[in-house]
């Protein structure tokens, strides 16, 4: 038992700043064991501060991404090593062939495009198959390219023995750059 | 990338995150309900979304990841208390919530949470362009990776029982009993994962949620149920305005919750709980602080980072049940989207530990004022209502057969953890060639 001077001041009661309980001025709390010396504790505000750089990460990658754009690839580029790979190539449509289906949504639409680099299998460039749903959607909003039209057209690669194929996966990734016979 | 589209996106990421705060309240809701739920709604009301770009809608469902990763213990760690009449053992968090000091739980877990945003969002766009190479490396190898892991399951269970019973057979059956019932949780768990895989009865307009109600069933309602059935009381709690920390705890905890994350997303049908079982013996973990701010790291490590690899060119993996739920609607193709996604998870994260301070508070003092078996109530009937609206009464059988099996462990003491057999043998199985070999064999083909 500890005896007081009763003449001392009285000294407010000393809490354990983890659980709460009443304890005396000790540096471990008898209830629960945590450390109570405030140098050993770290407080919420200076724990809020520590989401800053998470903030600041944020602002970065946002701003990357605003200036981010896919790399244009030339089209002799495109090797099987970039199999299943994002390209983005640029060039002159120089064919179209459309697959209609007599269910929506399902049909294919292709367009050999060429940038002067590969003549690609039958000299008419990339193969470039816009299907489906990104099809429809295209056909829909009147933007499917024609042959003579300057595009600009981003998808997966297929690429293997004897094929080279681009398949684009969704609509803006298709565009019109320059239409046949418009003078810039 | 356009600005106006990132400002889109971020304010629709927002929005996600508000819900997954909402959401939270319910104990025992996993996020992967949330989202079956959204995108149920999504292809119910197709016309309404048909003008909405896939990435605004993917948007959302990430900042809905990221704010369910980064919230939805703290509504578990006040409104579901440890009864150890059911259970044996106590968690830390729960441990401290019977110490008085869940709020400061709370806080550890999320200080863990945090260091996952901040890998998420610093480190890992820095080594992303070797994650796909560290993906083909392991992709050959991963069938006896799982298989490892479940022998690593199988060989940590052991007898739960002082051995204080008057006889040998007394004491022989107290020891085996947990274990071998914990070994019947596995095969019959890993059964149910076979006929879940092959010859599911879910119906096919909700096929992409087949597993919905057998996770349900194996362990958000037996937690629900005993919650429900429990007779304790915990103390009233102490609002800590800080938090016994120290930088050895925060290295070691989340390094270990990190790896378990790290490992848990690029191996397929791993979840946290075994991989933090793992990477807790792996790398040493010890104390109470330690493990709950590996909890969290881990966690968000999963969630959110399995999510991530979806966006990440060239690796693009589809982990996961939000990976594969956006999978329906979106396909990554861009960096400028994967700087947004990454962007948006740092954001969200930022946000969602910030909200977590009053957050904390406001579950504390509804936990106060509304009985945590009420709150359990409600939040059984919120889950067994989702189960019937997205798969119909076929998944309503599955989670009940489900919720039996899931319960075997609270009466026999048994570790809930070999029930994730249900997905970890189904896929050893077919990763390894066996899979329609031992369907066949059990009649599910």
């Amino acid at each position: 038992m500890k005896i007081r001077d009763a003449c001392a001041p009285e000294r407010p009661p000393v809490t354990c700043p983890s659980c709460g309980s009443g304890i005396e001025d000790s540096p471990a709390c008898c209830y629960c064991g945590s450390a109570t010396l405030p140098d050993r504790r770290v407080s919420e505000v200076r724990l809020a501060l520590c989401s800053v750089p998470a903030f600041l990460a944020a602002a970065v990658l946002l701003a990357l991404a605003a200036g981010s754009q896919t790399r244009v690839t030339r089209i002799a580029d495109l090797t099987p090593d970039g199999a299943f790979d994002h390209f983005r190539v640029a060039g002159t449509v120089t064919a179209v062939k459309l697959f209609p289906s007599r269910y929506p949504a399902s049909g294919q639409y292709t367009v050999w495009v060429s940038d002067g680099t590969d003549p690609g299998e039958d000299g008419r460039g990339l193969k470039v198959k816009i299907e489906g749903e990104v099809f429809s959607e295209i056909q829909g909003a009147g933007r499917l390219p024609e042959a003579g039209d300057e595009i600009d057209v981003e998808g997966t690669l297929h690429v293997g023995e004897g094929f080279k194929t681009l398949s684009v996966n969704t609509a803006p990734m298709v565009r019109t750059v320059k239409k046949r016979g418009e003078v810039r | 990338m356009d600005f106006s589209m990132i400002l889109q996106c971020t304010w629709v990421a927002v929005a996600g995150m508000a819900l997954a705060a909402v959401a939270s309240l319910i104990p025992g809701l996993h996020i992967y309900n949330v989202i079956a739920l959204t995108m149920v709604i999504v292809f119910t009301v197709e016309e309404v979304f048909a003008g909405v770009d896939p990435m605004v809608l993917t948007c959302f469902l990430v900042g809905l990841v990221v704010g369910f990763s980064m919230l939805f213990t703290i509504s578990s760690q006040f409104f579901q208390p440890c009864d150890d009449s059911a259970r044996y053992i106590m968690l830390p968090h729960e441990k401290f919530l019977f110490d008085r000091r869940g709020h400061e739980a709370v806080l550890l877990a999320s200080v863990g949470s945090l260091v996952a945003i901040l890998f998420i969002g610093i480190i890992i766009p820095i080594i992303g362009p070797h994650m796909g190479f560290v993906r083909e490396i392991l992709r050959p190898h991963l069938y006896w990776i799982i298989g490892a892991v479940i022998v690593f399951l199988l060989m940590t269970e052991w007898p739960k029982d002082p051995g204080t019973g008057p006889t040998v057979a007394t004491r022989m059956f107290d020891g085996w009993g947990s274990i071998l019932m914990g070994y019947l949780c596995f095969l019959l768990s890993s059964a149910l994962g076979i006929f879940t895989f092959y010859r599911t009865t879910i119906p096919v307009d909700a096929a992409f949620q087949s597993l919905m109600p057998v996770f349900v069933g194996l362990f958000a309602i037996p937690s629900q149920l005993v919650t429900i059935l429990a007779a304790v009381a915990y103390p009233k709690q102490h609002v800590a305005r800080s938090v016994e920390l120290y930088g050895e705890d925060v290295i070691r905890g989340s390094a270990s919750g990190l790896l378990a994350g790290m490992f848990a997303s690029m191996t397929p049908s791993m979840t946290p709980g075994p991989a933090m079982l793992l990477s807790g013996h792996a790398t040493v973990t010890g104390g109470d602080r330690q493990f709950i701010i590996g909890g969290g790291a881990g966690r968000v490590m999963y969630y959110v980072g399995a999510l991530l690899f979806f966006f990440m060119p060239g690796v693009f993996l589809r982990r996961g049940g939000a990976a594969i739920n956006i999978s329906l609607v979106f396909i990554p193709e861009t960096e400028a989207q994967y700087y947004v996604i990454t962007g948006l998870i740092a954001l969200t994260g930022g946000l969602s530990f910030l909200l977590m301070f009053g957050y904390s508070r406001m579950v504390l003092w509804i936990a106060s004022k509304v009985n945590y078996k009420l709150i359990s109530a409600a939040g059984m009937a919120v889950m067994i209502g989702l189960v019937y609206h997205v798969t119909s009464w076929q998944g309503l059988v599955i989670m009940t057969a489900a919720t039996f099996l899931g319960l075997i462990p609270n009466y026999w003491h048994t570790r809930r953890i070999t029930l994730l057999s249900v997905l970890l043998v189904p896929m050893f199985l077919n990763m390894s060639g066996l899979g329609s070999d031992v369907a066949r064999w059990l009649g599910f083909m």
